[in-house]
């Protein structure tokens, strides 16, 4: 008994335990002695769990297909019937013995060859750059279309003391930053976004930021379903925030937004 | 695609730059590409593409100038590859410590599906007897094996196959190089396995090899091959 492997995981189930057994008692596995091959994977197991070794249910299911074989070889068999109750069990000795003679063909080669190494493709990264023969003309007039489509609300203030002061500069840097931080906390509907502005300025300037971060990727343009509460259009076109805070700071935008 | 055409014309180049170009393709590639591809960018047609691979193959073995990288051909593609007598400078080298060894269920799964493919998974349950599951997505990741198709039988399971990852680190240059494996019965007499015959004749998908001696559904006992009276 020494030859047997009590080490449960050097057996890779049933079958391997019942091939050792064949090949340690010379059994011819075309006419396997059934008692004996039963007798034995019964004792194997039985000392496996002496060991304290905890058997996969294969292990036991198999033990039980041994003893209902061996029970129908003591039965008389019906001779109208060639069938050889072990047949079953013969077909799949035999496969899985041929199954792990050519693994360890396979082994012997792959301890030859398994030292040929391929390289990664290298990463020729295609250049994404959105190419388009666009007439500036649709430019202008997506402008023209946002301003007069926004129901802009001039704070009555602005217009008192329009002679005065200038109409205000709207830096399209801080435009940006508010953007972003908005955004980070949820995502903002296009034409809402244009609906908010003051002035013409500041829809000019809000135009031109989210082409910028368009540019750099760091916002997206998506066409949603609209949601629950909403009915007045089928869609909307959403703004969303689509880059990483480092990739934000990266892209070094000049009013250095955080 | 292939609307990159670098070779309109059709302008055949003179076996000298071929040669060039097929190496800077395949160096920069690392994975295999078929002689119909690189035929293409040659201006010829695949099989004289493979045969240009084939000279070009030997420049690798000049013994008066060892290389440590070498061509591997198949059947339908070509690939470059490091020489496996380098593998532990290689791996000195990367810092890579040893690994890539195939444990013993691995092999035996890929030796399942590799003498028998295109299989099921199931069907290398039934052979192993134990489930063979987290095997076969195991030599998925190494890219030892494939899925290609499913089997019209309920459920519909998928099919595998080797890849020519597989050919390469077992050094086979296409699937018709498994060895053939020689079986010692009892009474001395030698017994041939070669791939594709099944005992279990269970796969209704297409065997490439052709069976001896006719299959049945499994009740027939083929444990020996010819020359023995088994049952």
């Amino acid at each position: 008994m020494e030859e047997i492997r009590y080490k449960i995981d050097a057996y890779e189930g049933p079958l391997d335990v019942l091939l050792t057994l064949v090949e340690k008692h010379k059994m011819d596995i075309a006419d396997v002695p059934i008692d004996l091959l039963c007798d034995q994977y019964l004792a194997w197991m039985k000392d496996a769990e002496e060991q304290n070794v905890e058997l996969a249910c294969e292990f036991l299911y198999m033990a039980s297909e041994l003893m209902l074989i061996k029970s129908r070889m003591l039965l008389p068999r019906d001779p109208s019937k060639n069938e050889d109750p072990r047949q079953p069990l013969i077909d799949a000795l035999a496969e899985y013995q041929r199954a792990k003679l050519a693994a360890a063909e396979l082994a012997d080669l792959h301890s030859l060859f398994g030292g040929r190494m391929a390289k990664e493709q290298d990463d020729i990264s295609p250049d994404k750059t959105y190419v388009a023969d666009h007439d500036a003309e649709l430019l202008r007039a997506a402008l023209h279309r946002i301003l007069t489509e926004t129901r802009m609300t001039e704070r009555t203030a602005q217009t008192a003391f329009e002679g005065i002061v200038h109409a205000p500069r709207i830096p399209v840097e801080s435009i940006m930053t508010d953007l972003i931080r908005t955004l980070r906390k949820k995502n903002l509907y296009l034409d809402r976004y244009f609906r908010t502005s003051a002035n013409r300025s500041e829809s000019i300037a809000k135009f031109i930021g989210i082409l910028e971060l368009l540019k750099s990727h760091i916002v997206t343009l998506e066409e949603v379903p609209s949601d629950e509460g909403v009915t007045d259009m089928e869609s909307h076109i959403e703004l969303r925030l689509s880059a990483t805070d480092e990739e934000i700071s990266a892209a070094n935008l000049e009013s250095g937004i955080y | 695609m292939d609307n990159l055409n670098f070779n309109p014309d059709g302008n055949v180049l003179p076996p000298s730059e071929r040669f060039a170009v097929i190496e800077a393709c395949l160096f920069a590639a690392g994975h295999p590409l078929t002689y119909a591809r690189l035929g293409e960018v040659l201006g010829i047609g695949a099989a004289e593409c493979a045969d240009t691979v084939e000279k070009m193959a030997a420049m690798y073995n000049n013994p008066e100038f060892p290389r440590g990288v070498m061509l591997i051909r198949f059947p339908e593609s070509c690939q470059l590859c490091t020489k496996e007598q380098y593998g532990e400078e290689i791996k000195q080298a990367l810092g890579i410590r040893r690994g890539g060894r195939l444990s013993a269920s691995l092999l035996e799964v890929l030796a399942v599906i590799a003498y028998n493919q295109p299989v099921t998974r199931t069907f290398v349950d039934t052979v192993r007897g134990v489930d063979s599951a987290y095997a076969v997505n195991a030599l998925i990741e190494k890219n030892m094996i494939e899925p290609c198709g499913k089997l019209d039988a309920p459920g519909r399971p998928t099919l595998y196959k080797t890849t020519t990852d597989f050919l390469r680190v077992f050094g086979l240059g296409a699937l018709e190089e498994l060895p053939a494996v020689r079986l010692k019965t009892d009474t001395g007499e030698d017994i041939e396995i070669v791939p594709g015959q099944s005992f279990l004749g269970e796969e209704p998908e297409s065997e490439p090899e052709s069976k001896p001696e006719g299959e049945s559904g499994g009740a027939e006992g083929k444990t020996a091959e010819s020359g023995q009276t088994a049952e």
